[in-house]
Formats: structure tokens, sequence, C-alpha cells
């Protein structure tokens, strides 16, 4: 499930970039998942773990990533992190959702991500409650940011 | 700083950025991989090296790119120009990087997702990148119709009338549309300070509401106000004129040539080292050009001569919807 700590989280990642910059190995570029991820997030294609087809920027290494798909790929390979989402566009969300079918997951966030009009199930880490849906998740925001 | 500002940020290598800077704080967020990094690395690079950066930017004021961890001493150096920052500065949301901003000499353009409530930030000024082929410009993430009611999306469609309208403030704007509306079914209420507008909407859950805040400062909240909006738009609508005071000089109950001059191109006198936001700019103006007058404008009480049916229907007229007239 879903987790999320609105505002100040001294523990998270909030350089999401920088930290990539350092950390990120090749097996992250080329899993399936992660390919999916760029072409859909960046709509570029991986070539190979140091070469990324880019329509706007042409070939670029993974450090060129925009900083959404870096989040996005952190979330997914070190699960050892809380990272700071709000570096994710609403068009992350989704991801954000899938990663966290399968796990308990939780993300730090300084605004509130569109999750979209479904239904979902989101603890908010700050208040314990679970939101439901958009609305209740913004209403549930109001203390914290 | 006084102004707008066209700026053209490109190089050979394929990326072109075409946009306006209109007010001391522009802020640009949006989906991933739209351009914010390659605009900010851009503008980084030719503060570097300039020209020899392979990078050219068009601009009547330097544009430079706040990267120390140092952000304070580079700050300090920096006068009359536009300053680029980007979401990995997490000083961003400080008390300290908001006192830097507001009442300087610079413009600023804030690649953020931040909430920033203590900035006041124009909800025109919120941006996402559009970019056609190689061409990329700046575009208002939230629109407004020409009764300054704000949507993202699609427009509100309130299918009933209103029972509550809640206006930010206690004073002036307060006293006018309770003045306005007391002999109807509409009741006004005050949510406070524009930082308590969530909090009451949370409190009101299911009402009908009408609410009218001061668009020049209310970016911090446009966000999630207008998500309540859209999900709720059966029974919410939400106006953001430029501020109280801007619908009073709009409205043409005070006749002056530096009214019109002013109301014509805003961004040609507000300097941002004196105002650090429109609204307070447009409170000056007011103030400054009805005094003397029986429209003698006070912030904590309203003259009698606003509240003349009138004059008021002039007011009411810009943001004129179901039942609020």
């Amino acid at each position: 499930m879903l987790n999320v700590y609105f505002g100040d989280m001294p523990d998270a990642i909030y350089n999401t970039a920088l930290y990539f910059r350092n950390v990120y190995q090749d097996a992250w570029i080329t899993d399936s998942m992660s390919r999916e991820i760029i072409l859909d997030v960046d709509k570029s294609t991986v070539v190979s773990a140091n070469l990324i087809e880019s329509p706007v920027l042409g070939p670029i290494s993974p450090v060129m990533l925009s900083g959404g798909v870096k989040t996005l790929l952190l979330i997914k390979h070190d699960k050892k992190q809380v990272f700071n989402a709000s570096t994710c566009g609403d068009n992350c969300a989704k991801w954000i959702l899938q990663l966290a079918e399968k796990r308990k997951l939780v993300i730090n966030l300084h605004h509130v991500m569109d999750f979209g009009p479904d239904d979902f199930k989101i603890k908010v880490l700050n208040s314990g409650v679970i939101a439901h849906n958009m609305s209740e998740l913004i209403r549930e925001s109001i203390p914290y940011l | 700083m006084v102004g707008s500002y066209n700026v053209r940020v490109s190089r050979r290598r394929g990326v072109s950025f075409r946009f306006t800077i209109r007010r001391n704080i522009t802020v640009v967020r949006g989906d991933s991989g739209t351009g914010k990094t390659t605009l900010f690395e851009m503008v980084s690079d030719h503060m570097r090296e300039g020209a020899k950066s392979g990078v050219t930017i068009q601009c009547d004021h330097p544009c430079v790119a706040l990267v120390d961890m140092d952000w304070e001493n580079q700050l300090a150096g920096m006068k009359n120009s536009i300053v680029f920052v980007d979401e990995g500065l997490q000083a961003i949301r400080s008390d300290e990087f908001a006192r830097a901003v507001k009442h300087s000499g610079n413009y600023f353009v804030l690649f953020t997702r931040e909430v920033l409530a203590n900035l006041p930030y124009s909800v025109d000024e919120i941006y996402h990148i559009k970019t056609s082929g190689r061409y990329h410009t700046l575009v208002p993430l939230y629109k407004h119709d020409d009764t300054h009611r704000y949507y993202e999306q699609l427009r509100a469609k309130p299918k009933r009338d209103f029972d509550l309208l809640v206006t930010e403030d206690s004073k002036a704007g307060f006293q006018f549309f309770d003045a306005r509306f007391k002999e109807s079914d509409v009741s006004v209420l005050s949510a406070g300070t524009n930082s308590k507008v969530l909090e009451w909407l949370d409190r009101h859950k299911g009402d009908h509401v009408f609410v009218i805040a001061d668009g020049a400062a209310f970016g911090p909240y446009a966000d999630r106000v207008l998500a309540l909006q859209h999900i709720h738009r059966d029974t919410m609508a939400v106006c953001l004129p430029e501020s109280f005071e801007w619908l009073l000089l709009e409205s043409g109950l005070i006749k002056s040539d530096v009214v019109r001059e002013v109301l014509a191109d805003p961004s040609a006198h507000v300097d941002s080292e004196e105002h650090e936001s429109w609204e307070q700019y447009f409170t000056d103006v007011l103030r400054t050009q009805s005094a003397g007058t029986p429209f003698a404008y006070r912030k904590g009480e309203l003259a009698d001569a606003y509240k003349v049916a009138k004059n008021a229907d002039k007011v009411m007229a810009l943001i004129a919807c179901r039942n609020i007239r």
C-alpha cells in the first residue's frame, strides 16, 4: 500500500536527482518496468544501460532523464530509502500507485499529487488516516502543507 | 525591479525556450519530462560561461541560476536579475528564502511543486512547459473566464444556487459582500486569511459555496482549492480576481488617469522592491487615488459609498454568476 508523509521529513532524500546520479545501477535502466516508465514519462527509448534515445534531446545518458523518472527508478530499486516524490509530476502518479501494489511504499510529499479520479487507498502517515479518493487526500493534507 | 520581460533561451543542440516573465515570482511545475531541468541547466551554463557555453540568452536583464548551497551569499550579489531556482534547493521553502525573495530587486523563476505558503505568488504566474517540436514555452497552468472563475481542465458548472459566499479576508472585502447580500438567501462568511480557505472548505463539505479570494497571492493554495472545485463542480465555484482592491479599481468607481494606466499594464508600475505582490500594490493605488473622496479606502472599514447599490453593482458585474450578482 502507498503511504504518504506530507511536509518536512528529515530522513527523506530531498534532492533525488543528485542522489540518483551517484547511486544508479545499469540494471535499473534496462529492467523491463524501467523501460516502460522511461517511455511513458520521458517519451524516450532505452537502447542500453548507458544510452537512451530522447525525441527532444537526442541520445542521452541516464543522468539526463527527467527528475520524475529518476525518482520513480529510485523508488523501484532503492527500497531502503524514502524519497521526495514532489520531484514527480502528476504523470508519475500511476506508476507510484503501481509500485505500491505489491509492497508497503512510503514517499514524502510537499504538495498533493493528483492520483486520478478513481478510488485508491493511501495512508497519510501524519494522521494515520487512509484516504480513498482525491477529495479525502486533499482534506487530509491541510494541516501539514 | 519593474516591468515584464521576454526571455529566449536557446542552443544549437535542438532546444529553444521562449516565455515572458511578468511579476516578481513565477512558478514552473507540471508533468515530468517537459524540460524544466533542461531550461535550468541552460541558464546555469550560460551564467558560468556566457556565449562560450553554447547557450544563447536574449533578455533585457541578466538571467542567472541559483546553484550554490551558499545561496544567500550568491543572491546577495545579484540585482535586477531574473533568478532561476531548481527544485533541488531544499531551502526554497524556508522563511530565510522567502525573506530574500520578498522586496527583492530581482525576479524569481522557481521550478518546484512545493506549496510555498510563505511566498505571495499569483495563481496567474503558475506555469507548465508546452512543447512543439524543439520549441518550448511557458503556459499558465490555470485558466479563467471573464468573471475570474478559475479552472485547470474543465470549467466548473455549479447546477444549484449558492448558499454561502466565503471571502478570504475579514475586513473591507467581507464588509462589501456582507452588505451586498444582507437581504438575500446567500450567507456571507469569512475564512479569515487565504491560508484558512482550505480549512474552511473542509468544515463546509456539502454546502453550495462561492469562494472569492485574492488571486494575486493565492498561488500556494490554488492547486488544492481548484482540485476541490473540479471534484465538487456541481456545488462549488472559485473566483480569483487579482484582489478585492483591484475589483474596486477595475469597477471604474475611482476616476483617475493613474488608475487607468495602472490597470492597463500593472507590470509596468509594480516595483518588486516596494511591493511583495500586486495585491499590496493595488491596495496602495486604491488608497492614494481615493483619498479625500467619498470612496476613500481603508482596509479596516469600507466607506459607505462602495455599498450604495448602483456602485456595488459595478463591482459585482466583474464577478457575476448564478445568484451572485
